[in-house]
């Protein structure tokens, strides 16, 4: 339905660089990438607030520079909500059909349906500058989707809430979405939103959308260093294929001295080539010491160089046995506390040949 | 003394200034001659000229004004700077020249033409209308501007996003959330026509009971040396330019989207 094909866009010192996008019916797309990244740029030029050059963006097929802003069936919640504050809440809500004079009575319904989802029946009378943040964006969504669009697009519309409203409006997005068949674009910096909200997610960095998949797909497998950085792989190394089995690649890893066993994927590999692979931090296990054996595959033995605090999990940094290169493990909190590591331990690892993946 | 104290000081030197400038009037003030000056016919029509003419010219003016400073804020054309330029000419050109441009104006065949076929405006009501048009439209248009420069353009995309056209977005939402702007400035611009002097003179003349506006008037009684009756006529002319000034202030105030 929507189809951005080799765009390319300039705007003062920054340029958006051959994008190549489409956004399917019904789906939850998210645009993920760091602040000044080209997402924003990206997401206007699609909605029709900057002038593009021709044959890029493509609407059921039709180019977007012929179709007028209003006429895009498009809805967009912007980062700062642009909530009327001349209108009540009511009028805000109702702006949409009323200026395109679409009083039909399923989209009357689906306003009083959205108005009570999003608990706002209350605040209707009520002028913008008498809400509350939470309040704001839940009345800018309904304002978005009760004018009947047929993409809705979000620009972090999430930022600065607060952790338990920013949970409570993820859900309700998502029951949103889910319940309406809504398509749904959003940009955001945040990665755990994205993995929360989104069922395709694009990784964009400097003006280029670096990869687009499921996001199951892009987390098992993700297309570049640039990518597997970006979604927090600290353990990129280089290697070699050792051996091919029917399932499995044995390799060996030049920074880690280790040998490893990993799942083979489809692409074609030959004895001997020089791959990337990752490791994904979270998915390395600190064995316990009565579990601890070496003659099973895929463990290293390493020292505790160094760990500190996150919210929910210890950053562990382990040196493995005669290399010079850290692993980095994500470990949950309560595990971390029953392992009752310290610094300067000797521990074993072991991970999953599902949890190394070439790059 | 600290660099505060001279900047406060300066402040209140402006205050001073005025205040005393004022102030000094009152040496003249004479109680029976104010209530001569206020009843007089000549007065009541001076006041009623002023304040007729100032109305057309600032409606006049903020009409152009809105779609002209929104072109402006909004779109890059060509042109734009030079129109930006020439907001500012009123300002920056004495009142009178723009008067005697508008008597050369009037004396070729073009202004002839215009006179004869449609209102006459040399030494008339009209003339001083046009006066206080031509001196005002600069600075309403640049007053509109910044009152739509403030605005955000995000509430406009976002209603052309949810389907109004272009024409509904700019009446539905970037007019009434620049009301207060446009309302500040066309008091701003009311004042300003109100106390309108040197173009005024050149075109209109001084003329009793015909084009004597207030500010005429203060000049023909001060040619005459009738100081005690001109000064009845300042205290009315400040007394409404102050009013202006604070119900601007209070208008601006009220900004809804700041």
């Amino acid at each position: 339905m929507l189809k951005v094909q080799n765009f390319s866009f300039k705007v003062n010192n920054f340029s958006l660089k051959n994008i190549n996008l489409t956004i399917k019916e019904g789906s939850f797309h998210i645009i993920v990438g760091h602040t000044g990244s080209g997402k924003t740029l990206l997401l206007e030029s699609i909605i029709g607030l900057r002038r593009i050059p021709a044959e890029t963006i493509f609407i059921n097929g039709t180019d977007s520079r012929f179709i007028p802003i209003e006429k895009r069936e498009m809805s967009y919640v912007p980062q700062d909500l642009a909530i009327f504050p001349h209108l009540t809440v009511d009028e805000n809500i109702r702006y949409g059909t009323r200026v395109k004079r679409n009083m039909s009575k399923e989209l009357g319904q689906l306003t009083n349906e959205l108005i009570d989802l999003t608990e706002i029946r209350h605040l209707l009378n009520r002028k913008p500058k008498h809400l509350s943040g939470g309040e704001k964006q839940r009345v800018a969504l309904v304002r978005a989707i009760a004018a009947g669009a047929k993409i809705l697009f979000m620009d972090e519309p999430l930022n600065g809430l607060n952790k338990t409203l920013k949970a409570e409006l993820q859900y309700l997005l998502k029951s949103l979405h889910k319940k309406y068949k809504l398509t749904i674009v959003m940009v955001t910096h945040d990665l755990d939103e994205a993995y929360t909200l989104a069922e395709i997610i694009s990784v964009m960095s400097n003006g280029k959308i670096l990869q687009t998949a499921l996001k199951e797909e892009l987390y098992k497998q993700p297309s570049s260093i640039e990518v597997a950085k970006f979604l927090g792989i600290s353990n990129i190394f280089n290697a070699r294929i050792d051996r091919i089995t029917n399932d499995t690649f044995q390799i060996y890893s030049f920074e880690l001295n280790a040998v490893l066993f990993m799942k083979k994927n489809d692409r074609e590999y030959k004895l001997k080539n020089k791959i990337t692979i990752g490791i994904r931090n979270d998915e390395i296990m600190i064995l316990r010491k009565d579990l601890q054996k070496t003659n099973q595959t895929n463990i290293i033995q390493g020292i505790v160089e160094d760990f500190y605090a996150r919210e929910y999990y210890y950053v562990v940094k382990v040196i493995p046995k005669n290399s010079e290169h850290y692993l980095t493990l994500e470990v949950p909190n309560y595990a971390f506390n029953k392992l009752n590591i310290s610094k300067q331990e000797h521990i074993f690892l072991t991970l999953k040949e599902e949890s190394i993946f070439i790059i | 003394m600290n660099l505060n104290k001279i900047f406060i000081s300066s402040a209140i030197f402006i205050l001073l200034l005025y205040v005393i400038l004022i102030a000094s009037a009152f040496y003249f003030f004479d109680g029976h001659v104010f209530i001569d000056t206020i009843t007089s016919k000549r007065t009541l029509f001076s006041i009623s000229i002023s304040l007729g003419a100032a109305t057309i010219a600032s409606v006049l003016s903020i009409f152009i004004a809105i779609p002209a400073a929104y072109a402006l804020s909004r779109y890059k054309f060509a042109g734009r700077n030079i129109i930006d330029i020439i907001l500012e000419l009123p300002l920056i050109i004495s009142p009178a020249a723009l008067g005697a441009l508008l008597l050369i104006f009037f004396s070729n065949p073009l202004g002839n033409f215009i006179q004869k076929n449609t209102i006459q405006f040399v030494y008339t009501f009209w003339g001083i209308v046009l006066a206080q048009f031509i001196t005002t439209l600069g600075i309403a248009t640049r007053l509109v501007k910044a009152a739509m420069d403030e605005l955000p353009k995000r509430y406009e995309q976002v209603a052309r996003i949810l389907g109004a056209t272009h024409k509904k977005a700019f009446f539905t939402v970037t007019l009434p959330l620049s009301k207060q702007g446009i309302l500040a400035a066309f008091f701003l611009t009311w004042a300003k026509a109100f106390g309108e002097f040197g173009a005024t003179v050149t075109i209109a003349g001084t003329m009793a009971m015909k084009t004597e506006t207030i500010p005429i008037s203060i000049f023909m009684k001060l040619a005459n040396a009738d100081i005690k009756s001109s000064i009845v006529l300042i205290f009315i002319l400040l007394l409404i330019g102050i009013s202006v000034l604070i119900i601007t202030r209070l208008i601006a105030k009220n900004t809804p989207y700041a």
